[in-house]
């Protein structure tokens, strides 16, 4: 405090006045004072200059110094009241510190006064510093009061040691319906289900709020209605300075939604997986049907064609010489029909057999895989000119039995349409990109109709008669089921009469020894036997 | 056909089981074809197969020099029947040779790791019947006719 110390001296000796002005002067205490020797110019003086210290005669001649005081205390209660008397008895002395003086100075023991004047300041600058202090602290109280009790989205409430509620705010009002009126006092447990109650959940999270300072829980919560809700709840146990448990402040929110959106995603994650299962049983049924009707196909449909063609061919043998040229001829059509259509189904079930075989993945020379084909098919070109172009050709990642089988057939195919030439050309290259090994097959055969580039790889389909090549139009099929199983792709350009172009590519990721054998084929397999 | 039973009759026979009437007639037409033509016993289901089998039907020397049997029957199948003899001490050295109406690896192998000792694709055409007949025929009936004597020791 800058300001000047202002000083009211009620006493009727002026020498008196005098020496006490001395006594602070000479103790360094910057001051003004007013002198007063009557109750109504003390009056006045407090009312008009209230002053910083009051220091009072006791005995004084219209008035007297615990009058004095008594008006000061009334008046100005913070203002140091010191009494500057000539004598002073004990008792007195004792009365008038416990009517509120601050100190009291005999006038024969005048140096004391400064220290006494100097110890009455300290005081109410102390006095002052704890109001401000506490003023502080009320309106930092009041603050959170106001930050807690406002707070709708969390449940906060406080609780005694012994777990009874103590503060209510309006999130608890909101979220579980009591009011403070109705709930401060009671135990906290009727908030837990009767089951967690009767398990002791609600001691338990206490305790281990007590012992770990703070318990985090989820779980059901009870309304004033008796209705439940989803919660997740911290506990946190207070302490006062000592370090004695004083109580527990508790925050919850309602997580009822999110636990409900999460008890959806684990409903619909468990229906999925029971939808997964529901797949995986149609489809081991539809591949048991197909077992099953491939089965019904080579029984059912063979024998009859045993017959048909055994009878025949009996027929033929035991009474073809009653039979005239054109009935043998009828019987001789019947035979070989029935035997094209054994070979068909035939080739059909090994078609059937092959997509359902395993693939078994490894490291294919390709270089190698042709040359043995050409050597399998030698007995076939033994007497045909032929001039073979084989680049040389990249190892693949592949099932070595069945792309043995798709490369036989492309070749095959690539001899059998060729067979017209005088000079058969083929030529077998390999190209490779980013994600695929290209192979190709390309002869000089007949070729094809482009117009129907897309029916040649499927079942059945020719594009020729069967009278001018010989098959069951089956091989190219075969070779875009492998080559699909082994996640490539198959496709073939050709001109007619000028020849023909086969594709088929395998990923190139296959390449990579590092990769998983059966990357690409299908995600069950099924073992036989 | 049931041919009655001869116990003395030591002409070797054939048994063959095959609930398909027509193919058992192409097989019989087949097997007469054969020199000398085998003396052949019919029957067209499993449970027969295995009466005709039965203690109390034959004798060592009565015994079928081969048992052809038709994998697909009513009933007791031929896996079932092939099984049976496999595991009978006293006709386990009988050689059985299984019809499959397909070249399907499970149906041969399940064949072949129970003991059969041939198997024959029915093939289609009468031709091919009797080449795979005659083959069987010549191996079964007349090489492998009768078990190895008895060691001199």
């Amino acid at each position: 405090m800058n300001k000047i110390l202002q000083i009211l001296v009620l006493e009727d000796v002026d020498e008196d006045v005098v020496l006490m002005n001395h006594e602070l002067h000479r103790s360094g205490i910057e001051f003004q004072s007013t002198h007063v020797e009557t109750r109504a110019d003390f009056i006045h003086a407090i009312k008009h200059n209230p002053p910083d210290l009051i220091l009072s005669d006791h005995g004084l001649p219209a008035f007297d110094g615990f009058s004095a005081l008594a008006i000061a205390k009334e008046k100005c209660p913070e203002t140091p009241f010191i009494f500057v008397t000539g004598s002073m008895g004990e008792e007195v002395a004792i009365d008038s510190l416990r009517s509120g003086a601050t100190d009291y100075v005999l006038k024969d023991r005048l140096p004391k006064l400064a220290p006494a004047v100097q110890r009455a300041l300290r005081l109410v600058d102390e006095r002052a510093r704890r109001r401000q202090a506490e003023r502080e602290l009320r309106s930092s109280e009041e603050r959170f009061r106001l930050l807690v009790e406002g707070v709708e989205d969390y449940a906060i409430y406080m609780l005694d040691p012994l777990g009874r509620v103590v503060i209510w705010n309006v999130g608890a009002e909101r979220i579980f319906g009591h009011l403070p009126r109705e709930i401060i006092g009671r135990k906290f447990d009727r908030f837990y289900p009767p089951e967690e109650r009767a398990a002791g959940q609600p001691e338990q999270a206490l305790a281990e709020a007590t012992t770990d300072g703070r318990f985090r829980e989820e779980g059901w919560q009870v309304r004033k209605d008796g209705s439940r809700f989803w919660a997740v709840s911290v506990i946190t146990a207070l302490r006062d300075e000592t370090g004695k448990l004083s109580g527990f402040s508790v925050i919850k929110r309602d997580i009822s939604k999110r636990k409900a959106a999460e008890d959806e995603i684990r409903r619909l994650n468990t229906d999925l997986e029971r939808r997964v299962d529901e797949r995986t049983v149609e489809l081991k049924e539809a591949y048991n049907e197909m077992e099953a009707f491939s089965y019904s196909v080579s029984h059912d449909l063979r024998s009859p064609l045993i017959h048909i063609s055994g009878f025949a061919e009996l027929l033929l043998s035991d009474s073809g010489d009653v039979l005239d040229e054109r009935s043998r001829g009828y019987l001789q059509t019947i035979i070989n029909s029935t035997q094209r259509m054994g070979r068909m189904i035939d080739d059909l079930l090994a078609f059937s057999r092959m997509n359902r075989a395993e693939l078994h993945k490894v490291r294919i020379n390709l270089n190698e895989l042709v040359r043995g084909v050409q050597t399998d098919l030698e007995h076939d070109f033994r007497e045909r000119r032929i001039t073979w172009i084989i680049d040389d050709l990249p190892a693949v990642q592949g099932d070595p039995f069945l792309l043995r089988q798709a490369v036989f057939n492309l070749i095959a195919n690539a001899l059998k349409y060729t067979r017209k030439r005088h000079e058969a050309l083929i030529e077998i290259g390999a190209t490779t990109s980013g994600r695929e090994t290209a192979v190709f097959i390309r002869d000089n055969g007949v070729g094809f109709d482009m117009e129907y580039a897309g029916k040649l790889f499927g079942v059945f389909q020719r594009l020729h008669s069967a009278s001018e090549f010989e098959g069951t139009g089956i091989g190219l099929a075969n070779v875009r089921s492998i080559i699909k199983r082994h996640g490539g792709r198959t496709w073939a350009e050709a001109t007619v009469n000028q020849g023909a172009t086969f594709y088929f590519s395998l990923p190139s990721g296959g390449n990579d020894p590092a990769s998983p054998p059966d990357e690409h084929g299908p995600s069950h397999s099924i073992g036989r036997g | 056909m049931t041919p009655p039973l001869h116990p003395m009759n030591t002409v070797p026979h054939i048994l063959l089981a095959e609930d398909d009437a027509f193919l058992a007639r192409l097989l019989l037409q087949a097997l007469e074809k054969l020199n000398p033509p085998p003396r052949i016993v019919h029957v067209p289901d499993g449970e027969e197969a295995l009466d005709r089998l039965s203690l109390n039907r034959t004798t060592a020397a009565t015994l079928p020099a081969v048992v052809i049997l038709d994998l697909q029957m009513p009933g007791i199948g031929g896996l079932e029947v092939l099984r049976r003899i496999k595991s009978d001490g006293r006709l386990h050295l009988l050689p059985v040779v299984m019809l499959t109406a397909s070249q399907d690896d499970h149906e041969l192998r399940a064949c072949y790791e129970s003991g059969a000792n041939a198997c024959v694709v029915k093939p289609i055409g009468f031709h091919q019947l009797m080449a795979a007949v005659r083959q069987l025929g010549i191996f079964w009936t007349q090489i492998n006719c009768s078990p190895p004597p008895a060691s001199p020791l």
